[in-house]
């Protein structure tokens, strides 16, 4: 699909691939799940930004999840996000960090309505016609 | 090999990558299958007292191996309790060494072996005999897996894959919850853990699930568990085979 490009890499594909006949919705359901999850876990980034001292321990902890959820539903835009964000409380730059912070709740954003518009047109276009192997 | 339950015990591993097994009980036992042709040998497996019986018929089973001249001669492993006594035998078999490895056979063993002695690269380029790659894929089919990610939605595309590829997935999403499910005894094959998690950290759950493991069989060697530790091998006690840990 022409609008996801570069937004999703090769775990995406990866996920598709085992969306068969037993699980026919597989891929809408981790993409639910990631969305439902990552919220929470950017709310709770944006917490620790605002509120006082930076706790970087547990900035660390909501990061390394969000990161990792991302990783496995193949957001490649938004992982990328994270790793730039990392550097930067890694340094203890917090002008940066919240800089890169709105760049990856801008991604998750944009991610998210693209996603929603993908499993739409699939929908409506019929079971097993989730094309593969064009996200890139 | 001379002892049923050794036999039988490598036979169950080494048919979980997928290759077929004969067993005899002697050497010239071997031999006859191997020359009859009837059906390729590619592997012979011998256990280190079959082996160091009769050190004639050992080394005239090595001449005649080589002698083979149709096909590739079979590929010929010692079954050793230990490693110094194979590396004295070593010296004593002409020039012509078989590959060691240590009982009890474990699928893992055997693979990284067969590797060695297959000429298989560390990348997998593979040479003059290809390993199945079909029965490796197969590895996880029917075996009792369990999972253990704090993530949702890492725990979810873990368990989707392993589901592909016909596995019997159990989810955990702590590690107490993980050495609960390890207590032996239990039914798992393997388990997938994240070595970073909040709680307590991989190493640290592996070392308790290896000492749960280890009370547990000690507890079969005095003789408390025998009833807990049957499976369904009826004819003696087994120890209990160690989980194989993913990190």
């Amino acid at each position: 699909m022409q609008m996801l490009q570069g937004y999703l890499d090769e775990q995406f594909i990866q996920l598709e691939e085992l969306q068969d006949d037993e699980n026919p919705n597989f891929v809408e359901e981790i993409v639910t799940l990631f969305f439902n999850d990552s919220a929470r876990l950017l709310q709770n980034i944006e917490q620790t930004l605002v509120s006082g001292p930076i706790d970087f321990a547990k900035l660390d902890n909501y990061m390394h999840q969000f990161k990792g959820s991302s990783s496995s539903i193949g957001a490649k835009r938004v992982k990328n996000g994270c790793t730039r964000f990392k550097d930067y409380y890694m340094a203890g730059n917090a002008e940066g960090c919240i800089r890169t912070f709105l760049q990856v709740k801008r991604e998750h954003a944009i991610l998210r309505t693209k996603l929603e518009a993908y499993f739409q047109l699939a929908r409506q276009a019929g079971p097993s016609v989730i094309p593969r192997g064009q996200v890139r | 090999s001379q002892r049923p339950s050794l036999a039988k015990m490598s036979r169950y591993h080494i048919q979980r990558l997928g290759i077929s097994v004969e067993v005899v009980s002697d050497l010239n036992q071997g031999w006859s299958k191997i020359s009859s042709g009837n059906k390729v040998v590619d592997m012979v497996l011998v256990e280190q007292e079959v082996w160091d019986r009769d050190t004639h018929i050992s080394a005239s089973f090595i001449i005649n191996l080589k002698k083979i001249d149709h096909g590739i001669p079979p590929k010929l492993f010692l079954l050793a309790n230990s490693i110094s006594s194979s590396r004295t035998n070593a010296a004593t078999s002409g020039g012509f060494s078989p590959y060691t490895t240590m009982k009890p056979l474990r699928a893992s063993m055997l693979a990284a072996s067969l590797q060695r002695a297959m000429g298989v690269g560390s990348k997998g380029n593979l040479r003059n005999r290809e390993l199945p790659s079909l029965s490796l894929r197969s590895l996880p089919r029917g075996r009792k897996i369990l999972i253990i990610d704090d993530n949702n939605v890492n725990l979810k595309v873990a368990a989707g894959a392993l589901k592909k590829y016909g596995a019997d997935v159990v989810c955990a999403e702590s590690r107490i919850k993980a050495i609960e499910f390890l207590k032996p005894p239990h039914r798992f094959d393997a388990c997938f853990m994240d070595i970073q998690m909040p709680e307590m950290d991989g190493f640290e759950a592996t070392r308790k699930i290896r000492d749960m493991e280890h009370c547990f069989n000690n507890r079969i060697r005095r003789g408390e568990a025998s009833v807990e530790a049957y499976d369904n091998i009826s004819n003696g006690m087994f120890p209990f085979w160690p989980v194989t840990v993913f990190g």
